[in-house]
């Protein structure tokens, strides 16, 4: 049979901010079937349709340039399918744009290394000692935090950390067995009550030999 | 507070709960009206938390009845979870709709749905939340009118105290009527004491504060009559009151909202037909739902059709009381094959009969391997079966799990109950047994893969069914049936499930209550009785102090078997089927008769009497009941 890769760009906005990564999902099962997009399907007893998101967005974060793979049983056309999904498209998510793929180039999960967050306060300023406490931060080798039970290294999942204005500027790793989370640096840097908005600018993805390629930047 | 504010406060506080999106709204085909040139604002409010209540379908078919309606707005209101609730106290903000982010007690109308028992400290709980006093006697003009629906309307007593009214009966019609009524007090400027008396005389609809309920000294009703100023001049409101219905199904939602979260039930659902032909005698839906009204096939079809181009669900659910009574079903199920096969989208057909010909309609709409088929036997021997009035042939019942299991379905799912009249202990065991036998044809077929699930709940003796006169099993005997049943089904393969005694006596008390009831649920709702759906919420200790402080003795209600001439706190209600009918089928069942269904022989339930003119202004293909022919 054959099968036809697209990847989609998308923005996950206000309405959708506080769904999880399976309730993602769904929602694009289900934009897509609306489209009547001819989604191919996983063999077997519990059929699944080929829908691959790019890295799980943590509940209340807003993204820009999310990834999502997707795999159709016809060839639909890279602009021909932005046409088709843009009438189908829920409140949540927005800014959609298709780019087609060969049948054999490399998953999601083997791409994404990293993500790049901002982070700003909802109500007024980061506190005025909020900049030593990034250079106190960035000064250390380790960063030991707990989570679910468990402790880990926090620090080398940081790649990069930088106030730009209010706006509190992150690189973090996203890979499987270490990811960064944007709760986690605030928390590290005694923020944690803090009501803050924060979004996922873009992913950061593995090119050839070593270079890395934006989310924002491709197609 | 207000829209801005509370929208305002959300995404500072929402962080801090569980599954925050239960509380923002914005899913797909949710409808926002503009507030202020809506005359008519309703609250549609399901009282338990949103993960449940969007699975209501009654709801969602008010949603868009009403939301169709230029003068009318309909919003979404559930009750927020324990953690969520905290933050809303500490923050000062009310119950809120979730497409307006409105104050509930901002709206003209406030429709709580009471679909069963355990929701109804609940209710009192959202009205609370809502900051809306509890009792409809304590209610100013400022406040909404406050109606519940559902079934539990059908006893309405209980919950007396808590509603201005109470829609009693098929919701699609009547809420046109109720919203007439609302457009014209807001025009008017008429008082909440007129509007009330106005609502009394929609057909369907009960404003308990009309009537009055006197006792005998033992403790029985006396009767519920209306007070002398209930009515116009020297004629006090009506009694009793009839049931709504609609006289053919309207065509049904299109376009449900699409949660974005996982709810209970996931998926589109479709009422193919409502009523019930079958007369179980225990079973209340199949006696307060008649008569029975089917969907025509081209409309069931159509209307998956364009419920999937609006929502992309991935499933769809055939609903009806018992799908084999369809008479169209396997050009149902054919049809459905046609449009839909290849299409990767899930058919479910709950509530089919106890027979191969189920098994081959559920694989005709199958799309995965493995999984659960679920029976509802009821009881195990053939004999307590006669006195429910299910018939089910024990040989019929093997077969039947026979062709389940060599179709590759490795877990069946056994309904059962106990309590019931005239049981005894040889007919508990019977139900291990006939598990361990349903078990033995899934080893033939399946070796050790093959599982039973047994379900085992006791049987409430509802109002308005021919078991409405008899005593329920008492705690004890409960119990000690249910020790039997876990000391006789152990083993690999072999899984029971029992409800336990007290989830099923409350449920029993509050479905058999009067109106003395309502100090009862209002003391335990303040003991901090609420989610008692919950089983890990439900506290039986806050219900026995509260029978204990208001000296309302539980038992009084469950435990009697009732003197055939003893007037039930819902005679007052006219579901259409009458008391001597029911009587006459519990006769028949202590004599272990059986009755056919109704579509062959009409046996005089009443139904037919009560709403034969609206069946006789109908063409003759929608027409309910069967003719009757002389002799």
């Amino acid at each position: 049979m054959n099968r036809y890769k697209y990847r989609i760009l998308f923005s996950k906005t206000e309405a959708m901010r506080f769904t999880g990564h399976l309730d993602l999902f769904r929602a694009w099962e289900r934009l897509l079937r609306r489209a009547q997009v001819p989604l191919a399907y996983s063999t077997g007893f519990h059929p699944h349709p080929k829908i691959q998101i790019g890295a799980a967005l943590p509940l209340g974060v807003k993204g820009d340039n999310e990834l999502v793979d997707i795999e159709t049983a016809e060839e639909c056309g890279a602009d021909a399918l932005a046409h088709q999904i843009a009438d189908s498209v829920p409140p949540g998510l927005s800014d959609i744009r298709v780019i087609a793929l060969a049948a054999d180039s490399p998953g999601l999960e083997k791409l994404v290394v990293a993500g790049d967050y901002s982070a700003e306060p909802l109500d007024g300023a980061w506190p005025t000692d909020f900049p030593q406490k990034i250079e106190l931060l960035l000064a250390g080798t380790t960063l030991p935090r707990e989570r679910r039970g468990k402790t880990y290294d926090l620090r080398p999942r940081i790649l990069s950390l930088a106030l730009d204005g209010n706006q509190l500027r992150m690189r973090l790793r996203l890979e499987p067995d270490a990811t960064g989370r944007p709760d986690e640096v605030l928390a590290a840097l005694g923020m944690e009550s803090l009501p803050v908005l924060v979004r996922r600018e873009r992913l950061v993805l593995r090119e050839s030999e070593g270079k890395m390629i934006g989310s924002d930047e491709l197609g | 507070m207000n829209p801005e504010s509370i929208s305002h406060i959300l995404p500072r506080i929402l962080p801090q709960v569980e599954k925050p999106s239960r509380y923002t709204g914005g899913e797909l085909n949710q409808s926002i009206k503009d507030w202020d040139s809506t005359p008519v604002r309703i609250a549609l409010l399901f009282p338990d938390i949103y993960d449940i209540g969007m699975s209501n379908l009654g709801l969602a078919v008010l949603y868009e009845i009403i939301n169709a309606r230029p003068e009318a707005l309909a919003e979404r209101v559930y009750l927020p979870w324990t953690d969520m609730e905290t933050v809303m106290m500490r923050e000062g903000i009310p119950l809120y709709s979730l497409e307006s982010r409105r104050p509930v007690a901002d709206f003209d109308l406030v429709g709580i749905t009471l679909p069963y028992e355990s929701l109804y400290t609940n209710a009192l709980h959202a009205l609370h939340l809502a900051g809306i006093p509890l009792r409809a006697a304590e209610r100013g003009e400022q406040h909404p009118l406050v109606i519940a629906g559902g079934h539990g309307a059908f006893n309405p007593e209980p919950m007396a105290k808590f509603f201005d009214a109470f829609a009693v009966g098929e919701g699609e019609e009547l809420i046109l009527d109720l919203i007439e009524i609302v457009r014209q007090r807001k025009h008017s400027g008429e008082s909440r004491l007129a509007t009330m008396h106005r609502i009394a005389d929609v057909w369907g609809m009960y404003v308990p504060a009309l009537y009055r309920p006197e006792y005998h000294t033992d403790g029985t009703i006396a009767r519920v009559a209306p007070t002398p100023e209930s009515g116009d001049g020297n004629q006090g409101a009506r009694t009793p009151i009839v049931k709504r219905i609609v006289p053919r199904l309207p065509p049904p939602p299109v376009r449900p909202v699409v949660p974005y979260i996982e709810t209970v039930h996931n998926r589109y659902a479709i009422e193919i037909m409502r009523g019930c032909t079958r007369g179980c005698r225990f079973c209340q839906a199949g006696h307060v739902t008649r008569p029975i009204r089917e969907r025509p096939v081209e409309e069931i079809v159509s209307s998956i059709d364009r419920a999937l181009s609006n929502t992309g669900y991935e499933e769809v659910a055939l609903l009806s009381l018992s799908s084999s009574d369809y008479s169209r079903i396997t050009e149902l199920v054919r049809a459905l094959g046609v449009k839909f096969g290849g299409s990767q989208l899930r058919i479910s057909l709950p509530s089919l009969r106890i027979e191969t010909v189920s098994v081959d309609l559920v694989e005709a709409l199958r799309s995965s391997r493995g999984g659960n088929f679920t029976l509802a036997p009821e009881a195990a021997t053939d004999s307590m079966r006669a006195i429910l009035n299910k018939p089910i042939a024990a040989q019929q019942l093997i077969e039947t799990v026979r062709e389940i299991y060599s179709r590759k379905w490795t877990t069946v799912k056994l309904y059962f109950m106990i309590g019931h009249p005239r049981e005894t202990e040889a007919d508990v065991r019977a139900i291990a047994e006939l598990a361990r036998a349903v078990l033995a044809e899934g080893r033939r077929s399946l070796g050790r893969r093959a599982e039973v699930h047994a379900g085992v709940s006791t049987l409430i003796p509802k109002a308005h069914t021919p078991f409405q006169w008899m005593a329920m099993d008492s705690r004890e005997r409960i119990l000690a049936k249910q020790d039997l049943l876990r000391r006789e089904m152990r083993g690999p393969g072999l899984k029971l499930d029992l409800t336990p005694p007290d989830v099923s006596l409350l449920e029993a008390e509050l479905a058999r209550g009067d109106r003395r009831l309502g100090d009862v649920i209002e003391r335990a709702w303040q003991a901090g009785a609420r989610f008692d759906a919950w089983s890990d919420r439900f506290q039986p200790g806050a219900w026995h102090a509260a029978f204990e402080e208001t000296k309302i003795d539980p038992a009084f209600y469950t435990a009697r078997e009732r003197s055939a001439d003893e007037i039930f706190p819902w005679d007052h209600i006219n579901v259409g089927v009458r008391k001597d009918y029911l009587r006459r089928e519990y006769e028949a069942s202590l004599e272990g008769r059986t009755r056919g269904d109704c579509r062959e022989e009409c046996f005089g339930c009443g139904i037919l009497t009560t709403f034969r003119e609206l069946r006789d202004a109908l063409p003759e293909e929608a027409q309910f009941c069967p003719t009757i022919r002389p002799g």
